[in-house]
């Protein structure tokens, strides 16, 4: 099989949601020494229609969680493979739930869309109080925050976490956005957030605008 | 120690009072909103029978009240919820009256006090259905690692360890004379959903990880298909304990099944009616069998794109009619589906209640009770949760 059949079946697959498709093209490719590098581009091309799927309501949360796993799956495969030069992402995302909010599902999600996406994600788990975003944005020096709140009383949690990041004169090194079921762009902008995302799709595009306008690249460590 | 020595005399169901200008029992009125026939008033839940209130906001209510704490409320064993910081199941006597609430609470309750299956260090838990939980700042949740995450067999499934024993776990003793006074009364007895977790969906997704059970049912259907069997099965078993003893009392019956996001259901409607619609038919079925009781569901977020199915598998109300989501406006849905459907619900949870002003929130009230009470088939109640933010005035006012 040529090189471009290849990718144009390993697009297909994620797309149709048929990991075995994807796990062969990946497998194949690799063999064939397909660049990994066009192996994760086109992975992310493949994410871009997945995402138009989704917005078209075509595509359901179910099928983006299926879509995600395909991808995770491929990227452990092509990962190992790149060269440190090659592992360019588009950006770094440390993401974390809300303090006091125990729920994972929609945080995840926006992991999963974001690496799909070409980012590099930092995941800090549930009920991430203020002062570990923090440690994480010195330590990873991320350009963007995400802190996901499903429901509105740990919404109010956010506030918090924009706070401790201007008090310890990180605010202005990071975009930060909010997600989840009852955030909007008033509430953002009332504590201070760059932006807001009920969806995860529509967070990634948002994050891609951003990290398009800086000038901050990451390389894989 | 069974549910009536709990206290120290018998417990006495008082005929429910006719307040001035009323002309039906609490039940009677029930029932006419219910036959899509207007009552002589419309008719209130404010949470504890078919729709949720938070502890926090419950315990604030009553002190804005002025109405004591019972010592039953502080550890609500013997109720479902006993370890909860988060749902009440009931609530006292003094507030329904004080709201006229029309409804009361029947529901399966625990044995003994709660006793997780397991405990871990961190204070997190294995509830007796089997799903991994914590008691965060606000409220109990379920929390990763999921008891069947790491499963690769149906076999593991089927035979996992943490399926409950509701035999074991629960009881009806006292159940069926406790609705029949209610029901002597004069009450509209609202038989709460005996499982905990919810339905089929959310029952297979809190034991295996939604991501995991999403995915299942793309990648590996079989998977899928054993859990939500199981659950099925045990949903059954726990409707036919609680009905046995109090489906002839019955005005209404709760079930639910969270199928809805923000923005859209949470899968489409072929997946939907290949691996849901088929078992949660199967389980109202039974209750419909078991009871001439009206079948209330609660499901969240944005779910109109399943109401028909729904309507086909027998549910009669639908709760809680979240308006922040795109099409789940009362009105819509009343002329829609007014017709085949009562509707519970409908009052802002996410902004108007928690962050609204008393006159907004009694402005949101009657723009509801305009919209979907005309021709009975309207229960006002919150569009989801009374969650701990909400201030105890803007639940007095609603």
């Amino acid at each position: 099989m040529k090189s471009k059949d290849i990718l144009g079946k390993f697009n297909t697959s994620i797309v149709d949601l048929n990991l075995d498709g994807a796990v062969e093209a990946t497998k194949e490719g690799l063999k064939l020494e397909v660049s990994p590098y066009n192996l994760m581009e086109e992975m992310r091309k493949a994410s871009t229609v997945v995402g138009r799927k989704w917005e078209s309501g075509e595509y359901f949360l179910a099928e983006l969680i299926t879509a995600g796993a395909i991808m995770q799956e491929i990227t452990k495969m092509i990962e190992p493979q790149l060269t440190s030069k090659e592992a360019k992402y588009r950006g770094k995302v440390v993401i974390g739930s809300a303090p006091g909010d125990l729920h994972d599902i929609g945080k995840n999600l926006a992991g999963i869309c974001l690496i799909g996406a070409g980012f590099q994600v930092v995941d800090l788990g549930v009920d991430v109080p203020p002062e570990k975003f923090v440690e994480a944005v010195k330590k990873e020096n991320p350009n963007i925050v995400g802190i996901s709140a499903l429901i509105s009383s740990t919404m109010l949690g956010v506030g918090g976490v924009v706070e401790a990041l201007k008090a310890a004169g990180l605010r202005e090194s990071v975009k930060i956005i909010i997600g989840g079921a009852p955030v909007t762009d008033e509430y953002a902008k009332s504590v201070e957030a760059d932006g807001s995302a009920n969806d995860a799709i529509r967070g990634v595009k948002i994050c891609e605008r951003w990290v398009a306008s800086t000038q901050k690249i990451h390389r894989s460590n | 120690m069974s549910f009536p020595a709990l206290f120290e005399k018998e417990e006495v169901v008082e005929k429910a009072p006719k307040c001035p200008g009323e002309r039906y029992t609490p039940r009677e009125r029930v029932w006419k909103i219910l036959e899509h026939e207007e009552p002589d008033r419309v008719t209130a839940e404010l949470a504890g029978c078919l729709s949720y209130i938070t502890k926090q906001a419950y315990f604030r209510l009553k002190h804005y009240l002025h109405i004591p704490l019972k010592f039953t409320e502080i550890d609500f064993w013997p109720r479902p919820a006993s370890y909860n910081p988060w749902w009440l199941m009931g609530n006292d006597e003094e507030i329904y009256r004080r709201f006229r609430i029309d409804f009361r609470p029947v529901g399966l309750y625990h044995k003994k006090p709660f006793v997780p299956q397991k405990l871990y260090p961190d204070g997190s838990y294995i509830d007796e259905w089997g799903v991994h939980r914590r008691a965060g700042e606000s409220y109990n949740e379920m929390i990763v690692p999921w008891t069947l995450e790491h499963a690769t067999t149906v076999e593991e499934i089927v035979d996992d360890p943490y399926w409950p024993d509701l035999e074991e776990t629960y009881s009806v003793d006292g159940l069926a004379k406790r609705a029949r006074m209610l029901d002597d009364a004069g009450y509209a007895v609202a038989v709460t959903n005996p499982n905990p977790v919810g339905g089929v969906l959310e029952s297979a997704s809190f034991r295996r990880g939604p991501h995991k059970f999403y995915e299942d049912m793309y990648l590996h259907p079989k998977m899928a298909e054993a859990l939500l069997n199981k659950v099925t099965e045990l949903q059954i078993e726990a409707y036919e304990m609680l009905l046995g003893e109090v489906g002839d009392y019955a005005t209404m019956v709760g079930s639910g099944d969270d199928l809805g996001g923000q923005t859209r259901g949470l899968m489409s409607l072929d997946t939907y009616r290949k691996y849901i619609k088929p078992r949660e038919k199967k389980v109202l079925d039974v209750v419909h069998s078991k009871t001439g009781g009206k079948v209330y569901f609660h499901s969240c977020g944005e779910i109109e794109m399943y109401i028909n199915d729904l309507i086909e598998i027998g549910v009669d109300i639908l709760h809680p009619v979240q308006p922040e989501c795109p099409n789940m406006r009362l009105e819509d849905l009343k002329e829609k589906y007014g017709d085949r459907l009562t509707f519970c619900g409908g009052i802002g949870s996410q902004h108007i209640l928690p962050r609204g002003s008393v006159s907004e929130v009694e402005a949101e009230v009657k723009r509801a009770i305009k919209i979907a009470a005309p021709g009975g088939g309207y229960i006002v109640a919150p569009g989801h949760c009374i969650q701990p933010e909400v201030p105890p005035w803007n639940i007095c006012a609603m």
